[in-house]
């Protein structure tokens, strides 16, 4: 280990560490080791399931084949469906009911509609026109005023 | 009539499982002086609390133990972790309870403070911060390699290359800028 930091020379730190780490030996404690050992004894080893990251892709396999299961049990035990013949006559009791439903609803739509197109017809066109026929009346003087022409 | 070879790591943490408790015993005869040394370094008088919760740990969790790895590894990963919580509680409670002058006043504390002087060790306690000082410690103390550092402490080993890299910056310039003689340390010249 050659690096130097500024002009200290790590070999020479390391060196150092280790020396003063080697100084530094505990003496075993008996006491200690019996506490720990009466605390273990308390204690349960306890066969613990392999780590959470280990154990998701098994998770996950078994979530998607029992959703599998489930989705085929499922698919076997429902009644089927009966199917529609194409080309089924559909009776004549079904046409009444949908007459009688147009007859009702064609008047007041029809009515509706009526009144909507009366209101727009003209686009308001016919009183543009009055106003104008009644400047044009204005501008001449010697029309008397309960002339024919007067538009009211 | 000769003593049966020491059995491996990995093989008595097998027995220990299995609910060999003498199995345990001697793990924990082997390990208790340099976790204690760890320890101590780390969290100082509180020590021995951390070991035993270490050991008890260990025991409780011998299952998640992989045997591909070594066993040293896994049970520095345990202390470090017991090690960085209790440094956490106990500074929580110093802001809690501790005055200024409790704290600085403590002749105890003075006494220690001094006699720690003249170690480098103290010096890189006092300046790393938590997860520094146990990489720099695993690594020169202990002599992990980069890898099982990266085990104990949870991250890669590029980290951990940094994290030693700087650590080792952070000592040698504070080495540099400090005079030596305030921590007791001759110059050694020659050397430097």
């Amino acid at each position: 280990m050659n690096e130097q930091h500024n002009n200290f020379p790590v070999d020479h730190l390391a060196a150092r560490l280790k020396r003063e780490a080697a100084r530094m030996a505990e003496p075993f404690s008996e006491s200690l080791h019996g506490r720990v050992m009466r605390r273990v004894s308390e204690s349960r080893a306890q066969a613990a399931p392999p780590p959470t990251a280990a154990r998701w892709p098994f998770a996950a396999i078994g979530l998607a084949a029992a959703a599998v299961a489930v989705a085929l049990v499922v698919f076997h035990t429902q009644p089927p469906v009966p199917a529609v013949p194409a080309h089924k006559e559909i009776a004549r009791a079904d046409f009444g009911a949908v007459t009688d439903l147009i007859r009702k609803t064609t008047g007041p739509i029809q009515l509706t509609m009526n009144v909507s197109i009366e209101d727009q017809s003209f686009g308001h066109l016919d009183r543009d026109v009055k106003s104008f026929g009644q400047f044009v009346m204005n501008q001449l003087d010697n029309l008397p005023e309960a002339a024919p022409g007067t538009i009211h | 009539m000769t003593d049966p070879p020491p059995q491996d790591d990995t093989t008595l943490a097998r027995l220990a499982l299995a609910g060999d408790r003498a199995a345990f015993g001697e793990l924990a005869r082997r390990y208790q002086s340099p976790l204690l040394r760890f320890a101590r370094r780390s969290v100082g008088g509180d020590a021995e609390d951390v070991v035993q919760e270490t050991f008890v740990k260990a025991f409780e969790r011998l299952g998640q133990y992989r045997q591909k790895h070594a066993f040293k590894p896994w049970l520095f990963a345990i202390a470090y972790h017991e090690t960085i919580n209790h440094l956490r509680r106990r500074r929580v409670r110093t802001m809690e309870t501790l005055t200024e002058s409790e704290i600085d006043h403590d002749p105890a504390d003075l006494a220690a403070a001094a006699d720690e002087k003249t170690s480098l060790w103290s010096l890189a306690r006092e300046i790393l911060s938590d997860v520094q000082f146990a990489a720099v410690w695993l690594f020169y103390a202990e002599e992990m390699s980069i890898a099982e550092i990266a085990r104990v402490q949870r991250r890669t080993s590029i980290s951990v290359k940094v994290m030693l890299h700087r650590a080792r910056a952070t000592l040698a310039r504070h080495l540099e800028a400090t005079s030596f003689s305030d921590f007791g340390i001759p110059l050694p010249a020659g050397e430097l």
